[in-house]
């Protein structure tokens, strides 16, 4: 099928390894939107956000505008707080955003503190991020200089102020409460919500949180126009994305495109396939918190209600893809084990569960679990749907729920082979050997095909 | 012995920047990690003096978050992701290759001449370039053999 | 963090709210949570994290409860169940909420949550203390599966060597966090803490070190499992085969209640009030009524070793135990004789200051009628008699309580924490989360109070207080002429002066002005109190006054009249009850103050001595002039528990009964009455001293004293020292409250509703005040201190109450119990020094030296040390003269250890 080429707004540069510093952006246009909205009210940016139907780029998908208009009015001071913590497994683009496009994101910043009426921002990298945090404290030194930020604001008389400040190693706090107690200089815990932060968030103050990507649509949105961003649209979903593709495809990378591509033209148009002519045997839309999706179910668009119609949900549109020498029940260790560790161990379902969870899926895939404790797995993890099990929706945050549901979603989709596995006592995919990025590493010995197919 | 004695002006500008005092903390522990290597619990006691909190709360935090070492590194510090997607990559391969070529033995996460340590960190948002890796400050993706090789033979 | 949460304690909102719980509608007010209003209805929620005193956690999830929302645009609809189960605990009820506690998914999720802490908990009962009072063992059996699915390891830990007194069993720890929110919140430090992370995290404190405030213990009581168990405890008995006795804290002038837990009448253990779950009392979890470490660890003192059973007289040059008659009449005929050869006057009455009210009821009774003088104190803990009488007239006018809470608080000098520790808790607490605001004035402010965001702070020198206080009046009056010279007493700008009077003046409602009179032991109270009190006087009337003595029955004391000039009751009243003669006089007049009583032997003006307590006279500072003028006594009777440097020097000694072993009422800071409580009866040949004294008495002819049992002390007291009191000595005994009490009152123990405090005057119409008209009388000057040479500071102090103390020094783990002398120094001080927080130093005073840790707090005014003494190493006979002192950091040495 020939693959359609979509222009790229976000990241025309994500060749380059060059940073786009404050003369090369504003040779290109930039900062032309926050001379906009400098001259418009907050009612009116708020508006234009709301029309464009930009909905969160982080995971949640809440729509931006929304979540700004639930400030409370008059209601001083407000911080914006930016979740660049980006640490579900699987995502990798908010990082070029800030590596390459430093100025993008922070116009995006000040136009949000613009419409939000705050200012003060604070960027929360997350501290493996090593380079982007001194890319953005570069080029936020070079909006101070030449007077983009302070107290003044390109001389508009408001002010607007961003610290970036780094994370040191916790994937929760990427949950947004989460991200404000570490801001405020705690144990990275999230919050109780209700109160949400528009309510009550760092310091106690209403506070909004936004994703990296979801910012730097804004200043896209106002030069370009919400026709423009609508014009790219399935059901309720608009705007270009970013999806990071990892995984046993033939070209990984970061691909901007329109939420109405398909799963199927994801991966075998745009990434070229399976590598070394392998079959498919699952794909994780959106992170390792999503569910599983069998390769008789890729027509579906990249949107967040595609995503949803297929039985998993798009979160941070990074697409994992992998191939038959996948053991399911090994994904599903790893998997584990990442929510083991990542558990800030707040509640007790989380905590105990995350663990326990992972715990007896070692056993499955290393030999010595029964029968009863594959029912005792599923009664904790679930089938996959929120709400089912004895973790989802009993916990604090969604890391619960996100703990539960790729554990849950493998039980469902692959019951067979976690059985097989305990009948056998052992892992059949053991022969295995994995395949480096360049196919180089070590040559396969292996040859396991499942006995029967992918099903339901 | 106080190690940041010597940073206070800067450390107030820090402080400065935010609304609370006690935001500074983070970014405070990480000046004591970028000039001394790790975090000691004398300095947990300073950094707590100067925020003015208890040392239970700094170490609270100094716990909680992996990248915090609280024992020496060795002169470069390998942090190399075994999540899913590296994992399916090669991770594994690539962590025993480093393990039996560059000098730690018995399991240890440290190389016997202090050149290199190495840890297996979570997911470092390098997903499209798995199997990767973190030596220092510094991302390197797309990881073979000879890059590997490339990579470590450079850092003495 | 920002506490996103509403704190259960404060107080909800006045509006109705409507909704259902189980499908019945039941009211509650805006802002309380389901749990309470669910107690309150008689519906049990299981919680862990959730407590009354302490902000939300909500991670235990145990309360999750399923909950139906009804539609904001379609009222008549039926209410839709919500997506997910809520949290019980945070929850806020709201108009035509359906709340099911009970439902399957309630269930599920109870037996969900159980099923998850059982996963890593170990199979401790066996050896686990909290046996038979766990909650762990309580919900699984109520709420949980009843079997275990977990077939793998169970994360371990080591085992800490932290505390002295609280054993951590880390595998235990079910992470509700009471244990860190108590000391962050209530306890005022943040000294353990959560480390590490995910399932692997565990509670502790930096380095492995103590758990060093004075309130610790209680998380002992609050920990629902067996993670943190009293070390002295440990092992010694189960809970299911101790007695309970309610009974109230001989240690804490703040009146706290207790529960004394014994087996075979032998103290096993103290803790806040046991409360009633089902069918027995178990210690209470959502203890709101906080216990200090002393009251906790250190009320055994009556099986120490040294314990005399036995009534003794001295024939020869020895004690030789007897009989009690025969020490009676032994007590009765020297106390005569020494009467009739050197007058009445020659004898002196002591009453230790942790005597009931109905002892020290009758040995003023007896002084004035027995012997016929005004010769009985207990107030020898005060500097000079000017100090105690300047105690009284802070008595006199008394008129403060933390019923429902103040507006603002003014603190005069004081070390709350460390002198009536529960009563702080209390004020501390509503102050921090009422966000009122706290002014502390004086030459030591209390540093358990830097939580408390409304805090001000005003430090000046020692002798300058009464001044300030002066000057505040008068500004408050509208005479602003003084603000120049009390700015400079502050060091403070004049406008800071100006805001601080507006302020004050701007306060509405009930405020209390609370002031410490344990100081310096009292050096500065006759120009100090005055001034405190002009000062309350110009503040209004809804400003009340709570002055503060740490000891234990000093109101009970003074109401009773155990000192001189002091009467029970009127004049008229007394004459009735005791059946004086009416042409007869009662002597109120020119008593011997316990502090002079030494110099008063040594010039022979006082021959005979009946002391209850040799406590009271261990706190006379110079114990070896002491002892050498008890020998010089004809006539020593002393009524102790123990054998000791003092009572060895009695010609009679009466054992006495200890605080588990006698029944009486004393009175606390706010003027409410609580019951000591006798376990089982005196030990082998002890009495109690109302006995002692009706033996003595009427072998000395009085017919007064023809009482039959302690309640008839009582009811001849109660009615001449309150007339309107309309309960009685056995209503005055606390009961258990029941199991989810506190869970549907939460902060009502802190308030001391009536529930948990049978002696509320509020109830029982015995309320200790003596004056409701404003004072007016002179402010006497102080001399200025002597300013402190260069290099040195002034130096202050007060009593702590774990130094050195007569009972306490008998408690079977004193060791344990007692701090090490630190001193507390101003930031700015401690800079110019070089010294830092927690580092060891030298503290000289004239030619002493001693060893002190720094402790670098906002809490002395800058150019003084406050040091408090009785933790040792100084003999501080200044006696009221300002000190100067040195201080300087101690060398480090290899073996100098942090």
């Amino acid at each position: 099928m020939p693959v359609v080429e979509y222009e790229k707004a976000l990241l025309p540069n994500i060749a380059s390894n060059e940073t786009e510093w404050l003369k090369a952006y504003e040779a290109g246009g930039g900062y032309a939107a926050l001379k906009r909205a400098l001259g418009m009210t907050p009612e009116e940016l708020v508006n234009i956000v709301k029309d464009s139907g930009l909905r969160g780029r982080g995971g949640a998908g809440f729509p931006t505008g929304m979540k700004w208009s639930f400030l409370p009015k008059g209601a001083k001071p407000r911080y914006l707080a930016v979740n660049a913590d980006e640490s579900e497994p699987g995502t990798c683009k908010d990082r070029p955003i800030m590596e390459k496009r430093p100025h993008l994101l922070i116009e995006g910043i000040v136009c949000s503190l613009l419409a939000i009426e705050s200012e003060w921002a604070a960027i929360y990298i997350r501290g493996e991020y090593y380079n982007a945090a001194k890319v953005m404290q570069k080029a936020v030194d070079e909006a101070y200089a030449a007077g983009i930020l302070g107290d003044n604001a390109m001389g508009s008389g408001k002010k607007a102020h961003i610290v970036v400040h780094r994370g040191a190693g916790a994937y929760i706090c990427g949950e947004e409460t989460s991200l404000l107690t570490s801001l405020e200089g705690y144990r990275g815990y999230p919050k109780l919500k209700p109160p949400f932060p528009a309510i009550s968030g760092l310091y106690g103050k209403p506070t909004i949180i936004n994703n990296v990507e979801t910012l730097a649509c804004v200043p896209l949105i106002l030069t370009r126009g919400v026709e423009w961003f609508k014009s790219y649209v399935h059901e309720k979903s608009t705007g270009l994305r970013l999806y990071s593709v990892s995984g046993h495809v033939k070209r990984p990378g970061v691909y901007e495109l329109p939420m109405t591509v398909t799963m199927k033209e994801m991966i075998y148009d745009y990434c070229g396939g399976i590598r070394n002519d392998h079959d498919l045997k699952f794909v994780i839309p959106g992170g390792s918190s999503s569910q599983w999706i069998l390769p008789n179910n890729l027509d579906f668009a990249l949107s967040v209600e595609g995503v949803a119609s297929a039985g998993s949900m798009l979160g941070s549109a990074a697409i994992m893809v992998f191939d038959h020498t996948v053991c399911p029940v090994w994904a599903a260790v790893n998997t584990s084990a990442f929510y083991r560790h990542e558990s800030c161990g707040q509640c007790t379902p989380c905590r105990e569960g995350t663990a326990w969870m992972h715990k007896i899926l070692m056993r499955i895939e290393n030999g010595g679990a029964t029968m009863k404790d594959l029912e005792t797995l599923i009664n904790v993890a679930g089938d996959g749907r929120p709400n089912t099990g004895m973790i989802s929706g009993k916990s604090i945050c969604a890391l619960g729920d996100a703990a539960a549901w790729p554990v849950g979603s493998a039980l469902k989709t692959f019951r067979h082979e976690f059985e097989e596995h305990i009948k056998l006592g052992y892992c059949p995919y053991k022969n295995k050997r994995y395949w480096m990025a360049n196919g180089k590493f070590v040559n396969e010995t292996f040859e396991h095909k499942p006995t029967w197919g992918a099903h339901h | 012995m106080p190690v940041l004695a010597h940073r206070r002006d800067e450390i107030e500008r820090l402080c400065a920047k935010y609304p609370s005092r006690r935001s500074a903390l983070l970014p405070l522990l990480w000046m004591v990690q970028e000039q001394e290597g790790w975090v000691s619990q004398d300095s947990m006691r300073e950094v707590a003096d100067i925020i003015g909190c208890t040392a239970a709360e700094v170490y609270e935090v100094v716990s909680f978050y992996t990248m915090y070492n609280q024992k020496p590194t060795g002169r470069h510090h390998i942090q190399l992701c075994h999540t899913l997607a590296c994992a399916i990559c090669g991770s594994a391969e690539a962590g025993e290759y480093i393990k039996n070529k560059y000098g730690f033995t018995h399991g240890k996460s440290m190389s016997d001449d202090g050149r290199f340590s190495i840890v297996e960190v979570e997911c470092i948002g390098a997903c499209s370039n798995a199997p990767a890796m973190l030596v220092g400050e510094t991302l390197y993706g797309d990881l073979t053999p000879e890059s590997i090789d490339s990579i470590l033979g450079a850092h003495a | 963090m920002a506490d996103q949460t509403v704190h259960p304690s404060l107080k909800p909102g006045t509006e109705d709210i409507r909704f259902f719980l189980n499908d019945r509608e039941v009211v509650g007010k805006k802002g309380e949570t389901i749990i309470t209003v669910a107690a309150r209805e008689g519906v049990y929620i299981p919680h862990y994290c959730w407590h009354p005193s302490l902000s939300v956690a909500g991670n235990c999830r145990l309360c999750l409860v399923e909950v139906h929302l009804p539609d904001p645009r379609n009222p008549d609809a039926p209410a839709k169940p919500a997506p997910k189960p809520v949290i019980g605990c945070q929850t806020p009820i709201s108009n035509g909420l359906r709340v099911y506690t009970e439902s399957k998914v309630a269930q599920e999720c109870q037996q969900g949550m159980m099923e998850f802490l059982l996963v890593n908990h170990p199979l401790d009962c066996p050896i686990c203390d909290r046996g038979g009072e766990c909650q762990l063992q309580r919900y699984s059996m109520e709420y949980g599966a009843g079997h275990t699915r977990m077939a793998d390891e169970k994360r371990k830990f080591h085992k800490p060597q932290a505390d002295p007194l609280i054993d951590i069993e880390r595998n235990r720890c079910i992470m509700c966090t009471r244990c860190v929110r108590f000391n962050d919140e209530v306890g005022g430090e943040h000294v353990m803490g959560v480390f590490d992370r995910g399932e692997g995290n565990y509670i502790g404190t930096f380095g492995q070190g103590p758990v060093s405030n004075i309130l610790s213990g209680n998380i002992i009581d609050i920990c629902p499992v067996g993670c943190l168990t009293s070390r002295p405890f440990r092992f010694k008995a189960r809970v299911w085969e101790l007695a309970q006795t309610q009974s109230t804290s001989i240690w804490d002038a703040s009146g706290a209640k207790v529960t004394h837990w014994t087996r075979n009448r032998k103290l096993m253990r103290t803790t806040p009030p046991s409360r009633k779950a089902h069918d027995r009392y178990t210690v209470n979890e959502d203890t709101e009524e906080f216990i200090d470490n002393i009251t906790r660890f250190g009320s055994d003192f009556g099986l120490h070793a040294d314990r005399w059973d036995e009534s003794r007289i001295r024939i020869g040059g020895t004690l030789i135990p007897g009989a009690f008659v025969e020490a009676v009449r032994q007590a009765a005929g020297s106390l005569a004789k020494t009467k009739v050869n050197h007058g009445a006057d020659s004898i002196a009455v002591l009453v230790s200051p942790r005597a009931t009210m109905e002892e020290g009821f009758l040995a003023a009774k007896f002084a004035r009628t027995v012997i016929g003088n005004d010769n009985v104190d207990w107030r020898m803990s005060f500097a000079t008699a000017a100090s105690a009488d300047a105690a009284s007239l802070a008595f006199q006018h008394a008129d403060g309580d933390l019923n429902d809470g103040f507006s603002a608080v003014v603190l005069v000098n004081g070390d709350y924490l460390h002198q009536v520790p529960t009563f702080a808790m209390r004020v501390k607490e509503y102050a921090r989360l009422n966000n009122k605001p706290v002014i502390m004035i004086g030459h030591h402010h209390d540093a358990y109070f830097s939580k408390c965001a409304g805090r001000r702070q005003y430090g000046c020198r020692p002798a300058e207080t009464s001044r300030a206080l002066e000057l505040l009046s008068l500004a408050i009056k509208g005479d602003a002429a003084g603000n120049g010279e009390l700015a400079k007493i502050f060091s403070v700008a004049e406008s800071e002066v100006a805001s601080l009077v507006d302020l004050l003046k701007g306060v509405a409602g009930k405020a209390l002005l609370i002031q410490s009179l344990e100081d310096m032991n009292g050096a500065y109270l006759p120009s100090e109190v005055p001034a405190a009190l002009t000062l309350k006087a110009a503040l209004g009337a809804t400003w009340k006054y709570i002055p503060v003595l740490r000891d234990r029955n000093a109101f009970g004391l003074y109401a009773v009249g155990a000192q001189p000039g002091r009467l029970p009751g009127s004049e008229e009243a007394v004459r009735k009850a005791w059946k004086i003669n009416e042409k007869a006089q009662i002597p109120t007049a020119g008593g011997q103050h316990a502090r002079d009583l030494v110099a008063a032997i040594e010039e022979g003006r006082i021959k005979g001595l009946l002391a209850l307590g040799a406590d009271v006279l261990y706190s006379y500072p110079d114990q070896d002039r002491l002892l050498a003028a008890l020998e010089k006594l004809e006539t020593f009777v002393v009524s102790d528990l123990f054998n000791s440097e003092i009572t060895r020097r009695a010609t009679v000694f009466f054992a006495a009964a200890s605080n588990l072993e006698r029944d009486g009422v004393m009175a606390d800071l706010e003027g409410n009455l609580a019951r000591l409580k006798d376990v089982d009866g005196p030990t082998g040949g002890a009495r109690p001293d109302w006995e002692t004294l009706t033996g003595i008495a009427t072998m000395m002819g009085s017919t007064a004293f023809a009482y039959e049992s302690v309640e008839d002390v009582f009811n001849e007291m109660i009615r001449l020292v309150a007339p309107g009191f309309r309960g009685s000595f056995t209503g005055l005994e606390l009961a258990g409250p029941a199991n989810d009490h506190s869970v549907q009152d939460p902060g009502g123990a802190r308030r001391r509703t009536p529930a948990y405090n049978p002696g509320d005057y509020r109830v029982d119409g015995a309320h200790l005040r003596w004056s409701s008209e404003p004072f007016a009388g002179a402010i006497p000057a102080v001399a200025a201190e002597a300013p402190a040479a260069a290099g040195q500071f002034l130096l202050t102090w007060g009593e702590h109450v774990q130094g050195d103390d007569y009972h306490l020094n008998h408690a079977s783990i004193a060791h344990l119990l007692k701090a090490k002398p630190y001193v507390e120094v101003h930031p700015a001080d401690a800079a110019t020094l070089a010294l830092e927080d927690g580092k060891r130093a030298v503290l000289t005073v004239g030619t002493e030296s001693i060893e002190v840790t720094a402790r670098v707090r906002k809490g002395p005014a800058q150019g003084t040390l406050y040091f408090p003494a009785g933790l040792g190493g100084l003999k501080l006979t200044g006696l009221g003269e300002s000190l100067t002192a040195g201080l300087q950091p101690a060398l480090e040495t290899e073996l100098a250890s942090v």
